[in-house]
Formats: structure tokens, C-alpha cells, sequence
């Protein structure tokens, strides 16, 4: 029993830290080519993984992008003009992206359902068109150019793409274990009681309103984030980037990956930015192909590309002839 | 502002403002009965452009005919969409607004595959200008305009005279009550998407012979309608009306004061207000 008991814990625990060596010395094993799109995995997966916080609410918010854009323009336009240095600009990027969060959830966060994700979906695009409208500051269409990468510390020099792997690598373990901690303490759970059912979570003294401001602050703290870390590892963006397209993306991202745990949507989007680039000689038909894969997902696998091995064990299991009689 | 100025800018947001009327009215049909936001409405719109140019342009369908085919089509391919692609999901929000956008990129990825993507031209077939008091309208833009009324009065008329539209009505106020008094369910929301899908395939067919088809030629309405049926009330038929109008002009007006850019901010910023301070729109209930 004991034996059973450590052999079911160890198997996890020890995949986790081989998955983590291996992507560890991966800069040493693989192009740089590569190396860009699992950065780019791992930045889509921050985004994926703290939007997951308010699918479980039941608040689809399209404006995750904003949020994006809010920390990555901070970031980017101190560092430029005022000189402030990446170390102490990626915080603040968290910081402004949470408080607007903040500001635009008071009024927002009271609606639900169509109505919350239209309001977010229509503030994304008056930023976005405020960002493409004003030239100054913020560079108009074109964006900004020359972003330059954070200022070296010791060893790390942060021009070559494989130290900035390990920054972008680091932010992404530290978002999932903020995601994992928040999970499993009492904020966790009222979360996924208001996701539930709301009116019952009020009724027995849940403060909706406070816990939802609260996730909405927190997940956009990490898209500012991540926008920051976008920003400074591309070295020019443009306020395209950060429209609807992407704020689909993302909810594609964590459906795909599956919303019942803190990885999926990470596996989501570490899948679906894949996809491309291995069948890139069918690159005509791989929107059509993603299209029909999120359907089939949608209609027979609710749980996500998490849930598959699962899925896959209970039907050998439930499969007559094959499975442990009990 | 001169005075013919102002007229042909008024005349144009009307004429722009019907066109979204129609989009609207589908999105809000679906929206007040069905609960949901179709997000695959824009490429369902440009489905019923892409029809009409094919078999009016190609294959040489008398101008009507390939107007009502086209819609016939799409209101079949909506119909198909409701019964084995929504049914199973039904009441799950997330999963049905992801399975609209995944048929939303599907339908675009389709379009693109079979007819291109470039810009379609459907040659005009009611060449001409009127020119009034120094305002000129094209005698096509005039005609999608008397067309989109009519539809507007057929669906009235539709919902408010027949069994069907009584049924509709039913389901809208109370789901169950209607069910026990014989109106089914999915029967209704069949009909309701279908005839959601027809009214965008009729937008798009009118908006295709106005000006010309493309795979991406629904997205940039779509995203207007949204905020047309948030202005109007959403599930409110007289609030699409009214919001479509409002946006059409607004559209008009600011683009022609203050650049396409600031119009479509204020569309936009003016929507959001909405939301927040009156979520029930204009003509909302409740």
C-alpha cells in the first residue's frame, strides 16, 4: 500500500524534473531557431496559464492583450526614454497592467456572461487604436523599433537569445508556481466556488466582487509581465500584435490545453505554437486543420489535451477482455 | 459644415446603418433566444457574398435567384452548425463561444482555400446615379437599402403573425413553460440560427454587390454589430435598428470630421459606456 502510495507520487515528481533538466540544457541541444519558438511557448503559456484564472470564474475576458500591451509599453518606453533599467520596468509593467486592471474591473467585473467579454473585447480596441492613433508617444502603426534587452547581469548577457531563454524560462516556472500556490490556498477555493455557481457563493458569504477583482488583478499582473519580456526580447513590436487575434489565441490556448489544472493551458499553448512549425509544408491548410482539431477537442475531450492519457486509460480499462477484472 | 455636405454624410450613414441593421438583427435574434454570441456571424455574412459573386459572376444564375440561393445555402449550412455542432454543448458558454470562433476561422480558412483571397467584384446590375439637391446615391446602394427594409418588415411580420415566430417569442420569455405547452426547444433554436445565418448571408449578399467580396470581409462588421446590439439592447430587434442607424451615422459623421481612426474609437468608447452605466442598452428590457 505505502510502496503503491510513493510509486504513484514519485512518477510525477520525477517526469517534472527530467522535463525541467531538459529544457534547462536545451540551448545546448537545439538551434536557435528553436530556442525562439519555445520562448515564445513559454510567453504564450503565461498568458494562457493566467487567463485560465479568470475562465474558471466564468469571466471570458478578451482584453488579456491590453494588458499585454499596457506592460509591454510601460517597460519599453521607461527604459527608452527615461533609462530606467529591465530589472526594476519589468515589475513596474506587472504593477500598471494590475492597476488598470483594477480600475477597469471595479466597473466591469459586475457583468457577466456576453456582456463582461464584450466590455473587455471593446476596451482592447480602443487601447489598441489609441496605441495605433497617437504617433507620440507611442509610435503609431508602426510601433516601436530598437528595443534594447535588459542590461547584463554578471555572466548573463542578455543580447544572446539562449540567456534570454533562461529569463523568459525563469518567469514562466515562477508564474506557474504562483498559479499552483494560489490554487491550492483559501483564495483557490472560493475562485472555483464562484466559478461554480456565484449567486451561491454570495449567499454563503463569499465576497464575489473582492475575489474577482482580486483574480483579475493578479492575471493581468502577469500578462503586463509577459508583455514586458515580448517586448524586450523582440526588440520592436506594433499595437497589431495585441488585437483580438491574440486574445483568441489565448482562450484557444487554455481550452485546448484543458481548464482543470494550473498547466494546461501552458500544454495548450506549448501544442498549438508546435503545430505550425512541424507542419509547415502544409502551411496553407494549418488554419483549417487547427479549426477542425479545437472542434473535435471542444465536442469529445471537455477536459482538454490534459485530460487525454486519462481518457485514454479509462476506455482501455472499461474495454471488455483487456481490463483488471475487480 | 455646408449643407450638402452634411446631407450626403447623413444619406451615407443611413445607407451604411441599414446594412448593419441586417447584420445586427441575426446576431441579436441569436443573442435574445439562443443566449450566445455567434462569433462565426461575420464569416457566415461573408459566405453569403462569396455565394452570390460565384453563381452570379461564374456561373451565370439570374441576379435574384443567386441572391435567394445564396441564402438558402447559408441558412442550410447554419441549421447543420446548430443541430451537430452547438446542440451537444449546449448551455456551456465558453465551449460555444470557442466552437463559433473555431467555425468563424474555419469558414475564412475555406473561403480562402476554394476562391482566393483577393477582392471579388459583383458586377453592378442597376447601373446609375439620383442625384438630389446636389446629394448623389447610387441606384445599387439605394436598392440594398430598400431590400434591408424589407427584410426587416418580413422578419417583424414573421415573428410577430406566425406559429413559428409565437414559438420563438415562447422559448425567449421561458424555455420550459414553452416546452410544456408543445413548442420545442430544439426545434426553435434550429430555426433561430438558420435564420440568423440567412439574415447575415442576406447582409453580406447586398454588402458584396455595394462593394466587393473577400475571405476577411466579415470580421471588421461583425465587430461593429457587437457593439450595435450592445447600444441597442442585446436581443432587442427594435434596439438593432436603432443602434445599427446610430453606428452607421456616427461612423459617417466622425470619419468624415475626424478621421476613420477617431470614428471607430468613439464607436467603441461609446459602447463600452454603454455597457457599464446601462447594460440593457436603449431598448432592453429589464
Amino acid at each position: 500500500m505505502v510502496s503503491t502510495k510513493l510509486r504513484s507520487n514519485i512518477g510525477p515528481l520525477v517526469a517534472i524534473a527530467l522535463l525541467l533538466v531538459v529544457l534547462l540544457i536545451m540551448p545546448i541541444l537545439v538551434s536557435s531557431y528553436w530556442i525562439h519558438v519555445l520562448m515564445l511557448m513559454f510567453i504564450y503559456g503565461i498568458l494562457a496559464v493566467s487567463l485560465r484564472q479568470m475562465l474558471i470564474l466564468e469571466q471570458v475576458s478578451f482584453a488579456h492583450p491590453a494588458f499585454m500591451a499596457i506592460g509591454a509599453y510601460t517597460s519599453t518606453m521607461l527604459v527608452m526614454n527615461l533609462g530606467v533599467s529591465f530589472w526594476l520596468t519589468i515589475f513596474i509593467a506587472g504593477f500598471a497592467a494590475g492597476i488598470v486592471a483594477f480600475l477597469l474591473g471595479l466597473p466591469v467585473l459586475r457583468l457577466t456572461g456576453p456582456y463582461f467579454f464584450l466590455a473587455t473585447f471593446a476596451f482592447l480596441e480602443v487601447l489598441r487604436m489609441i496605441l495605433t492613433h497617437y504617433y507620440v508617444p507611442f509610435g503609431g502603426p508602426m510601433g516601436i523599433y530598437d528595443i534594447p534587452p535588459p542590461n547584463p547581469i554578471g555572466p548573463m548577457d542578455f543580447s544572446s537569445i539562449s540567456h534570454f531563454y533562461y529569463l523568459i524560462f525563469a518567469v514562466f516556472v515562477v508564474t506557474l508556481l504562483a498559479f499552483y500556490s494560489l490554487e491550492r490556498s483559501r483564495f483557490g477555493q472560493s475562485w472555483h466556488a464562484i466559478g461554480q455557481s456565484h449567486v451561491l457563493a454570495e449567499s454563503v458569504g463569499v465576497n464575489v466582487m473582492g475575489y474577482r477583482v482580486l483574480a483579475f488583478v493578479i492575471a493581468c499582473f502577469f500578462a503586463g509581465v509577459a508583455g514586458a519580456c515580448y517586448a524586450h526580447y523582440m526588440t520592436h513590436m506594433s499595437p497589431m500584435e495585441f488585437g483580438l487575434h491574440l486574445a483568441v489565441n489565448c482562450i484557444v490556448w487554455a481550452v485546448v490545453g484543458g481548464l482543470g489544472s494550473v498547466v494546461g493551458p501552458a500544454v495548450g499553448a506549448a501544442v498549438l505554437t508546435f503545430i505550425p512549425q512541424v507542419f509547415k509544408f502544409t502551411a496553407e491548410y494549418e488554419v483549417g486543420v487547427s479549426a477542425v482539431i479545437f472542434m473535435i477537442i471542444i465536442l469529445f475531450l471537455p477536459g482538454g489535451l490534459v485530460s487525454l492519457p486519462q481518457v485514454i486509460l479509462s476506455r482501455i480499462r472499461k474495454a471488455p477482455g483487456i481490463g483488471i477484472v475487480t | 459644415m455646408e449643407l450638402t455636405f452634411f446631407l450626403q454624410t447623413l444619406i451615407n450613414g443611413i445607407q451604411i446603418g441599414f446594412l448593419y441593421v441586417l447584420m445586427a438583427l441575426g446576431l441579436t435574434l441569436i443573442f435574445g433566444i439562443m443566449h450566445m454570441i455567434n462569433f462565426a456571424h461575420g464569416q457566415l455574412y461573408m459566405l453569403g457574398g462569396f455565394f452570390v459573386w460565384w453563381l452570379f459572376d461564374i456561373h451565370d444564375v439570374n441576379y435574384v435567384v443567386a441572391i435567394l440561393l445564396a441564402v438558402i445555402i447559408v441558412a442550410a449550412i447554419g441549421f447543420i452548425i446548430e443541430r451537430f455542432l452547438l446542440r451537444p454543448i449546449r448551455g456551456q458558454e465558453l465551449f460555444v463561444m470557442c466552437m463559433t470562433i473555431a467555425l468563424g476561422s474555419f469558414f475564412e480558412f475555406a473561403a480562402r482555400t476554394v476562391w482566393g483571397p483577393l477582392d471579388k467584384a459583383i458586377p453592378t446590375v442597376v447601373p446609375g446615379i439620383i442625384k438630389f439637391a446636389g446629394v448623389a446615391i447610387t441606384y445599387e446602394r439605394l436598392m440594398a437599402v430598400i431590400v434591408g427594409i424589407a427584410l426587416v418588415i418580413g422578419l417583424y411580420l414573421f415573428i410577430q403573425r406566425t406559429k413559428a415566430g409565437l414559438a420563438m417569442r415562447a422559448v425567449e420569455q421561458d424555455p420550459e413553460v414553452a416546452t410544456m405547452y408543445g413548442m420545442g426547444i430544439n426545434r426553435t433554436y434550429s430555426l433561430v440560427f438558420s435564420l440568423g445565418a440567412l439574415l447575415a448571408a442576406a447582409s453580406g449578399a447586398l454588402m458584396g454587390t455595394v462593394i466587393v467580396v473577400n475571405p476577411v470581409m466579415g470580421t471588421a462588421p461583425m465587430l461593429k454589430s457587437f457593439m450595435i446590439i450592445i447600444l441597442g439592447g442585446m436581443g432587442s430587434i427594435p434596439g438593432a435598428i436603432a443602434g445599427g442607424l446610430i453606428v452607421g451615422l456616427m461612423d459617417s459623421f466622425f470619419s468624415s470630421l475626424f478621421g476613420i481612426d477617431i470614428a471607430y474609437i468613439f464607436v467603441f468608447a461609446v459602447a463600452f459606456t454603454f455597457i457599464i452605466f446601462k447594460p440593457r442598452g436603449l431598448f432592453g428590457r429589464g
